[in-house]
């Protein structure tokens, strides 16, 4: 082998070499941001779709003030808590906890509020309204909304059956 | 002159590998996002099937199919079925919008009780439930 032929496959290894390293680079830039944006999207997801499966295990469910009067541990939370499924979901901390019996622990990051919706029959009318109370009537739909520390919203409903 | 041709020929294995792999992440990264669409299209519809399943007077007059869109304020005195079925249908466009992008579209189609959710956006569709 010449001294050429060395100096010319070098060049040639070196140039494939950072394009590769290049592409990885790029490729795993690009994974990371795809997988940050499902996280981002996933988990408020998922936490309502806990929270709704909660509502539909527990007839007896309700929501409350945490400053007023819960059925259950809120631990320092605000606003309104959801209480089901002996799991009592709230605000703390810049984030939805949630309690059993005296213990809390984050659900989701930057969540700064959360409301609890309901459709109640009444006299052939149907009131959809926020709820920090136990339900009275007949329900119809149970919808939570959570609001994010971007200034969004996420909320998902459950139809109640008769 | 040996050792160049065996260096080209196994650069062009290593392109042909390279370009085959790139293929390979390129798709699995689409299909990945296809995935991804798909579970928000099924989180819109699932949402809107508990909207229709409590307002069965609504689905059974073609509210959902005929209403257009508006809002109205339940809190006081409640709303009638139509009423709730356009407020349904606004909330439904906006998380159809928000949740699958501006050139998403969803439609609801009822006929004897029976409602279909038609979801579309560029490259794909969705559509839930069934006669």
């Amino acid at each position: 082998m010449s001294l050429v032929e060395l100096m010319v496959g070098l060049a040639i290894a070196s140039i494939v070499a950072a394009v590769v390293m290049a592409g990885a680079a790029a490729t795993a830039t690009q994974v990371r941001r795809e997988l940050a944006a499902a996280r981002l999207a996933e988990g408020p997801r998922d936490v309502l779709a806990a929270m709704l499966a909660d509502v539909r295990r527990d007839p007896a469910w309700s929501a409350c003030l945490t400053t007023v009067r819960c059925p259950a541990y809120v631990g320092r939370s605000y606003g309104v808590a959801l209480v089901a499924n002996t799991h009592a979901w709230a605000i703390h901390d810049g984030g939805l906890r949630v309690c059993s019996k005296e213990h809390c622990e984050l659900a989701l990051g930057g969540v700064t509020a959360l409301q609890v919706w309901v459709d109640a029959e009444e006299g052939g009318f149907v009131r959809r309204d926020e709820i920090s109370h136990a339900p009275e009537g007949r329900l119809r739909r149970v919808e939570i909304r959570i609001w994010l520390t971007d200034g969004s919203r996420r909320s998902r409903s459950t139809w109640l059956g008769p | 002159m040996a050792t160049l041709i065996e260096s080209l020929t196994a650069l062009g294995i290593f392109a042909i590998g390279s370009s085959v792999s790139a293929t390979w992440v390129g798709q699995s990264s689409q299909r990945s996002a296809q995935a991804a669409r798909q579970l928000r299209a099924l989180v819109v519809a699932t949402d809107m099937e508990a909207r229709l399943r409590a307002n069965p007077e609504g689905v059974c007059a073609g509210d959902y199919q005929y209403a257009i869109p508006a809002s109205f304020d339940c809190t006081v005195k409640g709303c009638l079925a139509n009423q709730i079925a356009a407020v349904d249908l606004a909330v439904f466009h906006d998380e159809v919008a928000r949740a699958l992008g501006r050139g998403a579209t969803g439609a609801v189609r009822c006929d004897g009780g029976r409602c279909v959710i038609h979801l579309r956006w560029p490259g794909g569709r969705f559509d839930w439930g069934g006669r």
